[in-house]
């Protein structure tokens, strides 16, 4: 075994021992390295350790959220009870309606000469299904809105919400800003994101082709 | 083999004395830059304590603006006090521990000097407004390769170290201190990438700040601390550690959950609710390797109390032992969302982690560095009562600046909570408080200069020589002790 032999250079020297110890008095007077015990681990605290574990288990289960990458409530998991309500329509629609405020603005009234207004507007108030085809793949170029002409982009949405969210943004905005229609289904939008969700965007006139074609 | 060296306690000096002379240039240039950042950490700890109750104080220096000189308290105190301490501790234990030399002795010094260089350069960034801004990575990046080169120096000597070891049993201190060497490498660069490189944005990078931020504390500085317990303990009092079973079910179970607790910083942020539960469950289970670490030192004590009276190691490493279990319990218990609905934002965070780093990592730097600077520089400890003014300032401004802290930040949630407690109402109650942190500051300090006078004499080549150990005692106490000892030999008989 290495360690009994003492380093050569250090035997080699042997009148320099004893002022090598001397100087070294502290690592001479010290206890031997330490050692492990070997008691055995107390029954009690494995089993405390049993139920740290089986809570932990639980709390994961309760408060685990839906386990999506944006549900931030954590009671929102198969156990709680909130999850599977409804959501009301109208209060999903006003937060999806936070896309639109920046172009149709918060009041649905637009902006002159750039974004059409939502309020009065047949496209909104009228057949639901070009509203919902309206939403999905957006407008290109010249339309026009209570004799107004607009030139410019709608931007698709069929991407970024489900049905069920356009739905209701269609709902919120078919009953705000003064409007008073019919609430949409969201089995209406499926249908129209069916027939023709992988187009792009449309022009004035394929919408109306659209519209007419029943 | 650890059972022949005992038969041959001559062998074992010997090779101690060989190992303490190789590793007095490394572990010196580490512990003595600790303590250079520990000075300057409080001083800039305390500017920024007292912005905060006079806020006209230095107000219109440019380079002391509090979100300057603050990153600079935490980084020198962390990475400046902290790593350095680490690093001289991680080189002498795993060297006593292995029986080995320690390998290429001037290229760990270069990192000692290289590494002390990047903390400047990168303070001296920050307090120039370069601060990246991501909390606990504030250190510009031109500085981040100075500071992990010396560490890579420091995991090969290690590894080194460990695969030439001339023991066969490896000691429990010893796999702290591999997982150390490991693990921390892995933090710093995956932290880096995900958050001053950008490989991922926005709530992701939040999560890895703070995945680091929390790791940076829990596997890198409680491990070495942990591991500097499991030495200094036996080693002073001269008895096995309790219980092997227990070393093992603690490493591993801290292993397991600590790097799960991340998240618990971001409770009630904008995160997916999954990752903070895992958070708050990785906190609490810390139950189980704190419970199992704390039953193996106390049981391993149980019985020689009498020696805290004279050891100054052994005051300082059980201050910090019973000082790390109850900071985790503080912990796990504050990671609890309805906990957390109260302190989050507060100051109670402050007051837990100063009872933390003050409480049990610094002390067992401490303890490493009474322990082990006679030993390598065969100078004594020259003046037993700055040891003694040392601890006691330590003890008592810990306590002073944590406890008032964690009652002002419970207190100052409360009304935070109430909607019609008016928000400059809230902040005029938490001032007396800031002022009593500052004392608490000024005493840490008091307590510092102390250390940093002992430690200056002992560097000093041979002049002050004492053959006896320094002890913290009176003649009164030391008859006192004489009797004790043989009380309880002849219980023994
Ligand atoms: C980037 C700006 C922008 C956003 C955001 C936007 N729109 Fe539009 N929207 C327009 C423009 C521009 C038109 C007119 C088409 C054109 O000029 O090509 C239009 C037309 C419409 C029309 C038909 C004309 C009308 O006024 O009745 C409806 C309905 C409509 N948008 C609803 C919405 C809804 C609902 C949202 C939110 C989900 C929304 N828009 C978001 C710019 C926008
Ligand atoms: C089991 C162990 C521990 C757990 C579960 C734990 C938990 C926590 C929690 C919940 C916070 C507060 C988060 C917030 O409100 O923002 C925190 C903060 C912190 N703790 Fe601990 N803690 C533990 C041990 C320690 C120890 C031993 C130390 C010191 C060595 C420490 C140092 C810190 C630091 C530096 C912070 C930073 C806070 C900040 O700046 O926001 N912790 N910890």
């Amino acid at each position: 075994m290495k360690s009994d032999q003492p380093n050569p250079e250090f035997r080699r020297a042997p009148e320099l021992q004893d002022r090598i110890l001397e100087m070294h008095s502290a690592a001479m007077r010290e206890m031997s390295e330490p050692r492990d015990g070997i008691r055995p681990t107390p029954v009690t605290f494995l089993i405390l350790c049993f139920f740290f574990t089986m809570w932990g288990g639980y709390y994961i289960g309760a408060y685990g959220g839906d386990w999506t990458g944006t549900g931030m409530n954590e009671k929102a998991g198969a156990a709680a009870p909130v999850a599977s309500a409804p959501q009301n329509p109208m209060a999903l629609g006003a937060e999806v309606y936070n896309a639109c405020t920046q172009c149709h603005q918060a009041d649905g009234k637009g902006l002159a000469g750039q974004f059409p207004p939502l309020a009065a507007s047949e496209y909104v108030t009228g057949d639901e299904r070009r509203f919902a085809a309206i939403l999905l793949n957006g407008i290109n170029g010249d339309f026009v809105v209570n004799g107004q002409k607009y030139n410019s982009q709608m931007p698709a949405w069929k991407d970024n919400y489900n049905d069920e969210e356009i739905a209701a943004v269609m709902t919120y905005v078919r009953n705000s800003f003064g409007n008073k229609a019919a609430p949409v289904s969201k089995q209406v939008v499926e249908a129209v994101r069916k027939e023709v969700g992988a187009n792009g965007p449309w022009s004035e006139s394929s919408l109306a082709e659209f519209a007419a074609k029943k | 083999m650890s059972a022949a060296v005992e038969t041959n306690p001559q062998v074992e000096v010997v090779s101690r004395i060989e190992v303490d002379r190789s590793a007095e240039g490394a572990v010196t240039i580490y512990w003595a830059s600790a303590l250079f950042w520990l000075t300057i950490a409080t001083i800039a700890g305390l500017i920024s304590s007292a912005k905060l109750h006079s806020p006209d104080f230095l107000g219109n220096i440019e380079w002391l603006t509090f979100g300057r000189i603050r990153p600079v308290h935490w980084d020198t105190a962390i990475y400046g006090f902290g790593g350095t301490a680490a690093s001289g501790t991680l080189l002498w234990l795993q060297a006593r521990l292995c029986q080995t030399r320690i390998p290429f002795p001037a290229l760990l010094i270069a990192g000692g000097v290289i590494f002390n260089v990047g903390i400047l350069l990168g303070s001296i960034g920050v307090l120039m407004g370069q601060s990246t801004g991501v909390e606990t990575l504030e250190l510009p990046l031109y500085a981040m390769p100075l500071l992990v080169i010396p560490y890579v120096f420091i995991v090969i000597a290690n590894f080194k170290m460990y695969f030439t070891r001339k023991t066969s049993h490896t000691y429990v201190s010893q796999w702290y201190l591999m997982a150390v060497t490991v693990w921390f490498p892995i933090l710093v660069l995956s932290a880096e990438a995900c958050t001053n490189l950008g490989a991922v944005d926005g709530v992701a990078q939040a999560i890895a700040n703070w995945w680091y931020g929390h790791n940076v504390v829990g596997l890198f500085a409680t491990p070495t601390g942990i591991a500097a317990a499991y030495y200094l303990i036996p080693k002073v009092i001269g008895k096995p550690i309790h219980s092997y079973h227990l070393s093992l079910l603690g490493f591993w179970s801290n292993a397991i959950f600590y790097n799960w607790a991340g998240t618990h910083h971001l409770t009630g942020g904008p995160l997916p609710a999954w990752t903070i539960t895992i958070g708050v469950v990785g906190s609490l289970m810390m139950f189980i390797p704190v419970i199992t670490i704390g039953i193996n030192h106390h049981m391993t004590m149980l019985g020689s109390f009498h020696h805290l009276k004279t050891s100054p190691t052994l005051r300082f490493a059980v201050m910090g032992s019973m000082i790390y279990t109850l900071s985790s319990f503080q912990g796990s218990l504050e990671s609890l969302r309805s906990h957390q609905e109260i302190t989050h934002f507060t100051h109670y965070t402050i007051g837990h982690v100063h009872f933390g780093m003050y409480g049990f990592f610094a002390p067992l730097m401490f303890a490493m560095m009474y322990y082990a600077m006679p030993r390598l520089t065969g100078n004594e400890w020259s003046s037993a009562r700055l040891i003694r003014i040392h601890f006691w300032c330590t003890l008592i401004g810990m306590l002073v600046y944590a406890i008032s802290m964690c009652y002002a930040g419970i207190r100052q949630g409360m009304m935070m909570n109430d909607p019609t407690a008016p928000f400059l109402d809230i902040v005029r109650f938490t001032v007396p408080f800031l002022w009593i942190r500052t004392l608490g500051g000024l005493i840490l300090f008091a307590g510092t200069i102390a250390f940093l006078i002992n430690f200056w004499r002992i560097v000093q080549p041979h002049r002050l020589r004492f053959v006896t150990p320094t002890l913290m005692t009176t003649e009164r106490d030391y008859n006192m002790l004489l009797n004790k000892e043989k009380e309880l030999e002849q219980n023994d008989k």
